[in-house]
């Protein structure tokens, strides 16, 4: 049976890294850049252990890389006037990353820590979502949007982000994955009802939560079952009403203030977790270099865009798999539409 | 009147000394020590002299006391100064009414928001609100995020955020103000080197004597001791992490939080020393393991799958993090043999495991689960007059 995701061997690095990778692939934002960052690299799926290595022309990583044919490659989102020792730290991106097999809320029934279209059109929703708030809210032009492979990267270089120390960088988490709990007074005073700010990003987040939400988390949220009932027949009316409009109103009879309050506090646990809060609070981090190969389940890294509709139209199983998986990705995406997965997506 | 001491005027005028060092060097010969302890001195609210004041007096007198604090550029003094200037300065703020630019707030008209929010934030529909509360919700500056971030100690939740921008109601950018005085302050403070004259070391010793003078009793240093441990006042995330918690929170929870907070909170909550080891403060192995590795295990145990079952070798971590090397079976004489962790920050865990973090009241103004259990041990034995009164709990934890 042809195997969506798939460790790559040896041979198929080989193949991948001498007839359909080449340097040009990488993104401009690092190739423009690839002096001031640290590339770090994989031989063997143990880990990044070669590391500091730096590349003052493109076409040096280009021959490393053909030369090597490495398990996985990392380039820092840290900028520094001395790569190599990491010294002389000019500013580091500002990134989101949307890990796929480690998402709350799945709506497939495969074991944990794996990996399945939907819960990759899930993290595409999350990203595509995260997008929307960096630009409108922090105004922030200079977004890319990476496919890592099992989930997505965002990743930020205007000039003001990048000197952002790592605690601010945990504030502009919090509040991107509305991580703070919505209180008693934030109802009373209307303020979840704002058209702007911290309470729409918490909406859209609970949008999120509450299309994927099921009885048990209700239950365990300590909902009683004519509430349950109420937020599980409505669902279409609480995103149209509350979460586009923040219309409190939106909630069916019985679900007042206490209830809400249940609801939102478990939305914002589970958003806490839609994020590696790790990756973004880390100024030196290495990250997969967007056209490499993620060798462990045989996709590539795949630059898809800056705009909302760039990550809307993107499929990762026609613009992430290498040449030499296309046939095999495309008879199993077709055996799990047929089979398990029609539905979900 | 100069309203902003690191920008607008203030910089002109150090610009016309030549520089900040060479303003620091003429100072001695324009200022009189005793004119500038004045600006410490105050009770209350700061005399109309220290507001209505020359520019230039105004300008070295706010310098000569951070060419003083340079000489020991640490401790109560700085903050005490820092404190005591920065109302100077919000006291003329409040009087005029306007930033100048500084911090970066600018002023904004109503017509800036979309009316419907306006009306939301400045609580227009509710009755009760005074005009003066009113006044005092109405969103009047903007700063752009990338200076707000660097200002504000508080969360994005707390500001209206749009399109770059933070807008603020005046209480809320008095208190960005007084994020930018700080930062100001200590980056200033810092660029300061080598004042060797007399005039500031006798300037930081007046200073220093009027504000420890002030400050008497109520500065305290002291310890709380080892004592059994009182489970009912751990800070959620310890709590959540003995209940057991599911796959992928279970090795940080369980091996790096609980095992360090535990170990730390019965053993050795007031470290006197960075490179304290277990073995200096118990007297054999079996009191770690029936007080605290008990515990680790038990909540393990209690993890969705139980961590020790999945991953056995993991009670070797349990014991590394307890600086006993990665060992099953220490003895005494290995306790040294790693670092004993200390408990994660707040930051750190909910960087790590955000889920952990669901702060309860006694959260506020908390960095570390330890100054927590600390802090909330010291209120109890207060609270019900036992020895703890005076002990100073406050003071330990954050690492």
């Amino acid at each position: 049976m042809a195997e969506l995701f798939r460790q790559v061997s040896v041979r198929e690095r080989k193949l991948y890294y001498s007839r359909e990778w080449r340097v040009s692939m990488v993104p401009s934002f690092i190739r423009e850049t690839l002096n001031l960052r640290e590339l770090g690299f994989d031989h063997d799926g143990n880990g990044p252990s070669d590391r500091k290595n730096v590349f003052y022309d493109p076409r040096d990583l280009e021959d490393y890389v053909r030369l090597t044919s490495p398990y996985a490659i990392y380039s820092s989102i840290a900028l520094y006037d001395e790569p190599g020792e990491m010294r002389g730290w000019r500013g580091a991106e500002l990134v989101f990353d949307i890990d796929a097999k480690d998402l709350p809320l799945r709506r497939c029934n495969h074991e944990p820590g794996r990996v399945c279209p939907i819960c990759l059109e899930d993290a595409k929703q999350l990203a595509k979502d995260t997008l929307v708030v960096l630009k409108e809210d922090f105004g922030l032009e200079n977004v890319h949007v990476i496919y890592s492979g099992r989930g997505y990267h965002l990743r930020v270089l205007d000039d003001w982000v990048m000197e952002l120390d790592s605690k601010a960088r945990e504030k502009v988490l919090a509040y991107v994955s509305a991580a703070e709990d919505v209180t008693f007074e934030d109802l009373e005073g209307k303020r979840v009802m704002l058209s702007s700010g911290y309470f729409r990003v918490f909406r859209l987040r609970f949008g999120y939560f509450i299309e994927r939400v099921n009885e048990n988390h209700l239950v365990s949220a300590g909902l009683n079952k004519a509430q349950i009932r109420g937020v599980l027949n409505n669902r279409p009316k609480i995103v149209e009403g509350f979460v586009k409009k923040g219309m409190l109103t939106a909630f069916p009879k019985g679900v007042g203030y206490g209830a809400m309050l249940k609801l939102f506090h478990l939305s914002s646990t589970y958003s806490k977790a839609y994020f590696d809060g790790r990756v973004t609070v880390d100024v030196k981090r290495i990250l997969r270099l967007p056209s490499s190969l993620h060798s462990k389940v045989g996709m590539v890294a795949t630059y898809v865009g800056s705009k909302e509709s760039d990550v809307e139209r993107f499929n990762p199983f026609r613009s992430a798999v290498p040449k030499f998986r296309r046939r095999e990705v495309e008879e199993a995406y077709k055996e799990w539409l047929e089979g398990e997965g029609g539905d979900g997506l | 009147m100069i309203l902003d001491p690191f920008g607008g005027r203030a910089a002109e005028i150090i610009e016309e000394f030549g520089g900040l060092m060479k303003t620091l060097m003429i100072i001695p010969d324009y200022v009189d020590p005793d004119e500038v302890i004045k600006r410490v001195s105050w009770e209350d609210k700061p005399p109309d002299e220290l507001i209505d004041m020359n520019d230039i007096e105004d300008v070295l007198g706010f310098y000569a006391l951070l060419g003083a604090l340079s000489i020991k550029p640490y401790g109560f003094e700085v903050e005490e100064v820092m404190k005591r200037n920065a109302e100077i300065y919000l006291h003329r703020i409040r009087l005029v009414g306007r930033f100048d630019g500084a911090a970066g707030i600018e002023a904004v008209g109503r017509e800036d928001l979309p009316s419907r929010d306006a009306f939301i934030l400045e609580r227009r529909g509710l009755r009760g609100v005074t005009p003066e509360e009113r006044e005092n919700l109405r969103i009047a500056y903007r700063i752009h995020l990338s200076d707000f971030l660097k200002f504000w100690e508080g969360s994005l939740k707390d500001v209206y955020v749009r399109s770059g921008y933070a807008y603020l109601s005046k209480p809320q950018a008095l208190e960005v103000w007084r994020g930018y005085f700080r930062r100001r302050f200590s980056e200033v403070l810092r660029s300061i080197e080598g004042l060797e004259s007399e005039f500031y070391k006798g300037l930081n010793e007046k200073m220093g004597e009027l504000i420890r003078k002030r400050a008497g009793s109520t500065l305290y240093t002291g310890s709380v001791k080892a004592q059994p441990l009182r489970f009912d006042l751990f800070p959620p995330c310890v709590r959540m992490a003995l209940e057991g918690v599911p796959s992928g929170m279970r090795n940080y929870a369980i091996t790096v939080l609980l095992t360090s907070f535990l170990s730390y909170a019965r053993f050795c909550p007031n470290p006197s020393r960075k490179d304290v080891r277990l073995r200096d403060c118990v007297q054999s192995v079996r009191e770690v393991e029936e007080e605290v590795v008990s515990v680790v295990i038990d909540a393990g145990n209690r993890c969705s799958p139980p961590l020790f079952e999945d991953q056995p070798n993991e009670i070797k971590n349990v014991w590394y993090h307890l600086g006993f090397g990665f060992t099953e079976k220490p003895s005494l004489d290995d306790s040294g043999s790693s670092v004993w962790y200390f408990p994660p920050n707040c930051d750190k865990i909910r960087a790590n495991v955000p889920q952990l973090c669901n702060p309860d009241e006694f959260c506020r103004g908390i960095r570390n689960p330890l100054t927590y259990y600390l802090r909330r041990l010291f209120r109890e034995k207060q609270r019900q007059g036992g020895d703890g009164a005076g002990t100073g709990a406050e003071g330990g934890g954050d690492g």
